[in-house]
């Protein structure tokens, strides 16, 4: 990731009401778990595992593709599944999943334009600069 | 890195031994704001975050610790053009204690003009959880929970 360099101001509270460890991740909805457990894990190379019925936990595979380490420190999503998705998510909403180079952002984004039906991917969006970094946004079934 | 395509089998599953895309890090979420000033508040006087303030609208939200500084939040400003977010979207913090959900909550209640906090739900304790999640000034959720990454790693790593 490179960005441009700007007027960047570090903000901290010496002393802040609450003290959280770390962020440990996010929720997201889904209508069809098993269709997005298939995105995730044979599309975008991530790591679920189900915790309940309609419950999906989703994590990167880790330093190089070989897996955390046993309590090792990585953000997780937590997916779950309902019958009705009552707030869609835009763009400006979305999970950042970061590639090694600008030929696999390339690839990934021809990938998604070509196995779309299969994966459920809904909209595909043209490789660019973002605010300095190559990336493309794409949505599933559920837009998000 | 080449593509691998999966195979299908003759039962119609997939055979999956590589994935498609080959994910490195599970970066980034983001958030919408009104206010940069005033959530950059919130977020690092309240919640204990660190903000890295890159524009006047814009930040980034990050809890640094020594395994991993490249996880983050990323706020846009959108000005009156925010629209509340689902609680089936939020964003989860990790507490060391019980005891500090149950501050959290006072805290919550305490503060909530201060930081135009827009909902606060009571803390929830079963089966060993315990947990709290609260609305803020932009109408985005955070969920406040015990041991959220231990629980996490004991689901992947069960033995």
């Amino acid at each position: 990731m490179a960005r441009k360099p700007g007027n960047i101001q570090y903000l901290k509270a010496e002393n802040p009401l609450n003290q959280p460890q770390t962020i440990a991740g996010g929720t997201f909805v889904t209508t069809d778990l098993n269709r997005t457990r298939k995105l995730l894990e044979e599309f975008a190379g991530l790591e679920c595992t189900l915790t309940a019925e309609r419950r999906l936990l989703v994590r990167d595979l880790g330093p190089n593709g070989a897996k955390h380490p046993k309590e090792g420190v990585y953000w997780a999503f937590e997916v779950s599944e309902v019958s009705e998705i009552m707030h869609p998510q835009h763009v400006l909403n979305h999970w950042g999943f970061d590639l090694a180079t600008l030929e696999e952002v390339d690839a990934a984004n021809a990938a998604a334009l070509e196995l779309a039906a299969e994966y459920g991917i809904a909209k595909v969006q043209k490789s660019r600069n973002i605010h300095g970094v190559y990336a493309f946004y794409f949505q599933d079934f559920d837009e998000n | 890195m080449g593509i691998s395509i999966p195979q299908a089998t003759p039962e119609g599953t997939c055979a999956m031994t590589e994935s498609i895309v080959k994910t490195d890090i599970l970066s980034h979420g983001t958030l919408d704001v009104r206010d940069a000033d005033q959530s950059a508040r919130f977020y690092t006087e309240f919640l204990g975050l660190e903000v890295r303030r890159n524009s006047a609208t814009s930040m980034w939200i990050i809890k640094k610790i020594a395994e991993r500084k490249d996880l983050f939040l990323v706020c846009v400003g959108v000005g009156d053009k925010l629209k509340a977010q689902s609680r089936d979207n939020r964003y989860i913090l990790d507490f060391a204690t019980k005891a500090e959900i149950h501050r959290a909550y006072e805290l919550a209640l305490e503060y909530q003009d201060t930081y135009k906090i827009s909902t606060i739900e009571p803390v929830e304790e079963e089966n060993g959880q315990c947990t709290m999640v609260l609305q803020d000034l932009d109408f985005n959720w955070w969920e406040f929970k015990y041991q959220a990454c231990a629980q996490i790693e004991a689901a992947f790593n069960p033995n």
